[in-house]
């Protein structure tokens, strides 16, 4: 039998219900808000609740037999204990009394966080006593409780039949089974597709997954706002189309490794879901220029895009500069006339892009970055590394982002000169980080320049060989913000110039010196971390990082 | 200004400034329009009152809260109350209770949250029974449905 206690004497009109939308992974998100603000219906029996709602019910003023807090309104219980964030707390105020444990329970179970596997296991164990054919009943319907669910913790343990449990827990707004890997698709196209209140989806490295479970998920489960499939290699274009036709809220999308996916899914998906905010398409190698072309014109609001080892791009991708205000005559006309090119609607800027990862985009030259900078301005984080055929002069529009660029990696751009970085450093005055790793060109001139930059933090001179002390003495005079500095391989720098750098630099806390033959010296590697387990010996011998505390160390010993 | 009148029929003549940080009294006011009549409070003490505009006058000044709230609510979901309403709050049982539901019938959702916040912190790192002896709360349960809320719930006390 399930009771509902009468309503409470004082309605509150100022509690509002409380939203799902602190979840870091996915932010911004505009979800059902729905929890708790009754107490949960107790399913234990009728008489001895009576006298626990009589105790309610004399709230009437002057007339008060017991002391206040046991004659709370439910809903005021509830809003004091919203504000009691440990679940250990939690726990202890379920076993108060039966109006606590009817004012706790459901705020327990909105989202349970397991720090051991064991308590999962026995909160699966609960979840199984509440089917239908159990014997012994549940004092209440916990399934329907839980709101998020993380089964990461589970991971390759995570069978078929624990799965299996959820498909009780309808109200399930987000759920993660990344690591899962031992699901089959039949049992995800079995479960998920009852789960219709799902927001959020993480099946990365959820390997099984294939085309006809994802199209069950979809066609069912219309809220989703998230979805991870990172690695799930068995997609292909099918079940990315029916996501495309029917998940139009789509706002976060992680479709990494999906190697047997083309182009035009991609761009159905682009297409179907207007709200996109992040799209993560690295390592699909089937990118082709669709893709970008319809999230260029279509995801209007997209934040992130990530689009490294997508190796057939072309500089078509990116929406040509926008014609000067007026057109010259007939100006628009020629442009439509070669269908490999595109631009905005005359006017519209994408200017909501702040992320744009373009790894190992081999193919594209400085004319894709003059197209994408003069369409999307404000980027924040362009990683740019790899990218081979940039030249020299990729800097300029790179430059004209100015103030909004923070992070930008050329890695492996080799063509990259004295010259292009002076103009760098002069443009984007607020990097925080940049990496110019095997830039082999560089020299001490362009350590100068960018020790100019006020907020730097991290910088990346991997195997930029011509450096010598006095690129270290540059950001040892010049900078009280860096953070980390990446040095490996740079074979012409000496012991005395990074003890003076240790010296200048107080809130260092990374400094990688692999490869300095310098500090190739036992005495100055005990303080450095140990090696990564898959290193070779001899990469084993020449590893030589340092961080957090060996900084320290380090700099007491010189 | 404002007269408002407590249950144990005490007038208190406030500024309409402060008086309006009760959502209920604004909109009384804006419903019935201003008068000289004095707006009853049947459900709030002098005593209780006197402390509530004490707070309302010290946050008369406060930028209005957000209109759409749900969202920052769970965001930060933080119990950390500023040093002085830290010390308003610093008052009897009783006295604190009553103030929450004064804030709760007046509408007032900054003080209803201090209140709330302020009893959160006395629960934390508690054990049921000390919560229990610290609210004057009756256990109410049968030994057995205690033990099978304790099993149901085992999960959240494995750390």
């Amino acid at each position: 039998m399930s009771l509902r206690p009468p309503p409470s004497p004082t309605r509150s009109p100022s509690l509002t219900s409380q939203s799902d939308d602190d979840e870091e992974d996915i932010p911004d998100l505009v979800l059902p808000a729905r929890t708790a603000q009754a107490p949960a219906p107790w399913d234990g029996d009728a008489a001895s609740l009576s006298s626990a709602l009589q105790r309610t019910s004399t709230l009437t003023p002057g007339v008060r037999p017991l002391p206040l807090a046991n004659t709370l309104p439910h809903e005021l219980l509830i809003h004091i204990l919203k504000f009691v964030p440990s679940h250990t707390d939690l726990h202890a105020s379920l076993l108060v009394s039966r109006q606590w444990c009817q004012c706790t329970v459901e705020l327990l179970w909105h989202k349970p966080v397991f720090t051991k596997v064991s308590a999962l296991f026995k909160l699966i164990s609960v979840l199984s006593l509440a089917r239908p054919d159990a014997t012994s009943p549940l004092t209440f319907p916990y399934p329907v409780f839980l709101r998020r669910l993380n089964f990461a913790l589970l991971g390759p343990d995570c069978t078929d039949s624990i799965f299996a449990r959820l498909s009780l827990c309808t109200r399930l707004e987000r759920l993660t089974l990344a690591n899962c890997t031992a699901l089959t698709s039949r049992a995800l196209a079995t479960i998920l597709p009852q789960l219709r209140q799902l927001v959020a989806l993480d099946c990365t490295n959820v390997h099984d997954l294939d085309d006809t479970a994802l199209t069950a998920i979809a066609a069912a489960c219309t809220r989703l706002q998230g979805v991870n499939l990172s690695n799930c290699a068995k997609l292909t274009d099918d079940g990315i189309l029916a996501l495309a036709t029917h998940a139009r809220l789509l706002r976060r999308v992680k479709l990494c490794g999906l190697t047997e996916v083309d182009d035009r899914a991609f761009a159905a998906l682009a297409l179907g879901c207007p709200l996109l905010i992040e799209m993560d398409l690295n390592g699909c190698v089937g990118v082709q220029d669709s893709a970008p072309r319809a999230l260029f014109l279509h995801a209007r609001q997209l934040r992130e895009l990530r689009l490294a080892g997508c190796l057939q791009l072309s500089d078509n991708a990116f929406p040509l500069k926008p014609l000067p205000s007026p057109a010259p005559i007939g100006a628009a006309f020629q442009r439509s006339l070669n269908p490999a090119t595109y631009a905005l609607p005359q006017g519209a800027v994408y200017d909501h892009l702040r992320m744009l990862d373009l790894t190992s985009c081999a193919s594209l030259t400085d004319d894709a970055l003059d197209r994408i900078v003069s369409n999307a301005p404000r980027i924040r984080n362009l990683v740019l590394a790899k990218c081979i055929s940039l030249s020299a002069d990729c800097v300029e529009p790179i430059g004209r982002l100015g103030k909004h660029l923070h992070y930008l990696h050329l890695g492996h751009v080799a063509q990259l000169t004295d010259r292009s970085i002076r103009a760098l450093a002069a443009a984007c005055t607020r990097l925080r980080y940049i990496d110019l790793a095997c830039c082999a060109l560089l020299t001490d001139m362009s350590v100068f320049e960018l020790a100019q930059l006020p907020k730097l933090r991290r910088i990346g001179l991997v195997r930029v060989t011509n450096l010598t002390d006095n690129a270290l003495f540059a950001l040892g005079d010049r900078h009280h913000t860096l953070e980390r500095i990446h040095l490996s391989y740079c074979e012409g720098i000496s012991v005395q110039a990074v003890h003076f750098l240790l010296q200048r630099l107080t809130r260092l806390t990374h400094l990688s010196l692999t490869g300095v033959p310098a500090f190739r010296r036992p005495e100055l590697q005990q303080f450095c971390r140990s090696p990564p387990k898959e290193f070779n010996e001899t990469q084993q011998r020449t590893f030589c990082v340092y961080s957090g505390k060996g900084v320290n160390d380090l700099r007491k010993y010189l | 200004m404002i007269n408002l009148t407590t249950s144990d029929n005490e007038t208190f003549t406030v500024d309409k400034k402060v008086a309006e940080k009760s959502v209920l009294i604004k909109n009384m006011l804006e419903d019935v329009g201003e008068s000289d009549q004095a707006i009853p409070l049947p459900n709030v003490t002098a005593s209780v009152l006197k402390k509530v505009l004490e707070w309302c006058e010290h946050h008369k000044d406060d930028p209005a809260p957000p209109e759409n709230e749900d969202k920052d609510d769970t965001r930060k979901r933080t119990t950390d109350i500023s040093e002085w309403d830290q010390k308003f709050i610093a008052v009897d049982q009783e006295m604190l209770f009553e103030i929450i539901l004064a804030a709760n019938y007046l509408d007032i959702k900054a003080l209803l949250d201090v209140g709330c916040k302020t009893v959160a912190n006395m629960i934390k790192g508690k054990t049921p029974e000390e919560i229990r002896k610290l609210f004057n709360i009756v256990n109410d349960f049968t030994p057995e449905e205690e033990a099978q809320i304790k099993k149901e719930n085992e999960w959240a006390e494995d750390r």
